[in-house]
């Protein structure tokens, strides 16, 4: 069964289409927020299975808001994308307790699968040097 | 004119002069003892004086105003005698009289020197020592009201000897103006105290120019009041015009020293101003990089991504009955799309690389290293947050010099290091490339060098050829 995803990125025009593609592959996009304090508002309201969170927030980084929505909840499943590649954000992936990364030109219904499924990590050397 | 009786013979022996006197009818009619010394032989009494040769009418009968025939003492100086002869060899007539009554002649006789100088006329050798020294004396006998001014004052005065009447009025018109009063008072003061003074004064000459003189001045005192003074006059003027231009040179000196010691200072802080702005503009230049790296990602990277997303979408909903042209355009849509977001996100990291900023030094390069053309080891100290600029600058020569190793190196490994010692951050990195890299060679080494020296650090490149390549950075922290 498809997961309910929570997207999370200040810019409409993404959070739009990154719902349509996820819609349309079968995932319940349970909500949207457009910085890191809504996101932690709306993961609480709507309890998503997974968050698709963009590293760069107008209030807070991905990296930040990971470890918040993680502390209340051990079992949510993070994706963090971003413009910039994996490699630009060093080892601060590897520990942010996201369960992969994608790169926002490289997002797909298949991407997420795989990222969800464990076959993209999160660490400085993943992302799109890693593409299985 | 013989001696009148009574004369006094005995002090005219004493006397350090010879004095022979010869009638009218030029026989010799007396000698005194000096005089008969001088010249035993040609000295007799009563006998002719061939030796005397008479120059000019010595007849001159008519009586001195004030002075009556019976008087038979009027004498009158006159140059009218040479001595020739064997006599001419001994001695010269200093002083010549002649008796305007008798046609008498009185002759002072001063022995000539000999090759020694012994015997010299002292009166003539003061006037050549006077001559050569620049020195003139005076004399005024202030009972008599007499002033005596010897040649050479008459000299320094711009005067012909002798040529004006030796008084006070004549010495007085000689002084500048504006030094009169105060050389009258200085020897009035002379008359009234006794006491010796000196000074410098001005004079003017008949020519108009203006010496300086050196006056000093005493008095001869004798029961109790001053009879009279004498002094010396020295032309100072060279000296002092010497010691003008002494002082004015050293007066130069002095100025143009301080001019320099200002010039050095205002050269120092323009210098240090040039320094500070040189800093100020490397790193109001990393800020802008460091903005537009901001304004790619937050702007044109996000909004050709989300393009991106459309183009998916549109894909996605593709089924096997939609055209082929419009299935190929899309992929080949998104294809040029990425790209075009490769290169654009190459250009930002290299305009800043965020990590930079956001994790500090050490993260930065580590990502370097990983994209690095070059295969490349970091050694770097575990580094605490340094100013953004100094972050930057090492970042940029790690980044450049990596650069160069794979694209004019040809370079197959590359060492970087970092260290952190006295408050200045070391960055070296080697390879193994083809060396012969130079600041000067036009490569953005040069611009590397003026962005460590902005920063008051030091680039070095030792890079021969064939033997790879060191680029060592300084850049002081503090």
């Amino acid at each position: 069964m498809a997961a309910s995803v929570l997207i999370v990125d200040d810019n409409r025009g993404f959070r739009s289409w990154a719902r349509v593609l996820l819609e349309r592959a079968g995932y319940t996009v349970a909500g949207e927020a457009a910085d890191g304090a809504s996101a932690i508002d709306v993961a609480r309201e709507f309890s998503p299975e997974v968050v698709l969170l963009d590293v760069q927030l107008p209030d807070t980084d991905g990296f930040e808001v990971t470890r918040r929505l993680r502390a209340e909840r051990s079992d949510l499943a993070v994706v963090l994308t971003s413009t910039r590649e994996a490699v630009d954000y060093g080892a601060k992936l590897g520990n942010s307790g996201a369960v992969g990364f994608l790169p926002k030109d490289e997002l797909s219904a298949e991407a997420f699968a795989e990222v969800l499924a464990g076959g993209r990590g999160a660490d400085s050397t993943g992302g799109a040097t890693a593409k299985a | 004119m013989a001696l009148p009786e009574g004369a006094p013979a005995a002090a005219l022996d004493a006397l350090p002069y010879g004095i022979v006197v010869i009638d009218n009818r030029n026989r010799v009619t007396y000698a005194n003892e000096h005089a008969r010394r001088l010249a035993p032989d040609e000295l007799r009494i009563g006998e002719s004086a061939t030796w005397a040769t008479i120059q000019q009418p010595r007849f001159d009968k008519r009586p001195r105003p004030g002075q009556d025939e019976q008087d038979g003492g009027a004498l009158s100086e006159i140059s009218a005698v040479t001595i020739s002869g064997a006599l001419g060899g001994l001695v010269r007539p200093m002083r010549v009289f002649v008796d305007g009554l008798d046609d008498a002649l009185l002759i002072v006789l001063s022995p000539l020197p000999d090759s020694e100088g012994r015997g010299r006329d002292p009166e003539q050798l003061l006037q050549e020592v006077e001559a050569v020294s620049k020195v003139g004396s005076w004399s005024w006998d202030v009972e008599a009201d007499v002033v005596t001014l010897s040649d050479e004052l008459f000299r320094i005065y711009g005067l012909v000897p002798q040529t004006m009447p030796a008084s006070a009025e004549t010495v007085a018109h000689q002084y500048h103006a504006e030094d009169r009063s105060a050389q009258f008072d200085l020897v009035d003061h002379c008359r009234r105290t006794g006491e010796p003074f000196e000074n410098t004064h001005r004079i003017v000459r008949p020519d108009g120019t203006v010496r300086w003189c050196q006056a000093r001045g005493q008095a001869v005192i004798e029961d109790g009041r001053v009879v009279r003074i004498y002094g010396t006059v020295e032309d100072i003027t060279e000296r002092v015009e010497r010691e003008r231009a002494l002082r004015l040179s050293l007066d130069e000196s002095r100025r143009l020293a301080a001019e320099n010691e200002s010039l050095r200072h205002e050269i120092e802080g323009q210098l240090s101003e040039v320094r500070r702005s040189r800093s100020r503009i490397v790193r109001a230049g990393y800020e802008t990089r460091r903005l537009l790296e901001r304004d790619l990602h937050d702007g044109a990277q996000q909004r050709l991504t989300t393009v991106g997303l459309i183009l998916r979408s549109a894909q996605a909903q593709l089924t096997g009955q939609s055209p082929p042209p419009v299935a190929r355009a899309l992929t080949d849509a998104l294809a040029e799309l990425q790209g075009g977001l490769s290169e654009l996100r190459a250009m930002a990291r290299g305009l800043h690389p965020a990590i930079l900023s956001d994790e500090g030094l050490v993260p930065a390069l580590q990502a370097l290293v990983l994209r690095s053309p070059v295969p490349a080891k970091l050694s770097a100290d575990a580094l605490a947050r340094l100013p953004a600029s100094i972050e930057t600058t090492a970042y940029l020569v790690v980044s450049e010099a990596l650069t160069n190793a794979a694209r004019h190196a040809a370079a197959s490994n590359a060492h970087i290091t970092v260290e952190h010692r006295d408050d200045t951050l070391l960055v070296t990195v080697s390879d193994d490339g083809a060396g012969g890299a130079m600041v000067e060679g036009g490569s953005g080494l040069r611009v590397l060098s003026d962005r460590v020296a902005a920063l008051d650090g030091q680039l070095e490149v030792d890079s021969p050829a064939g033997g790879g390549t060191r680029l060592r950075a300084e850049l002081p922290c503090g």
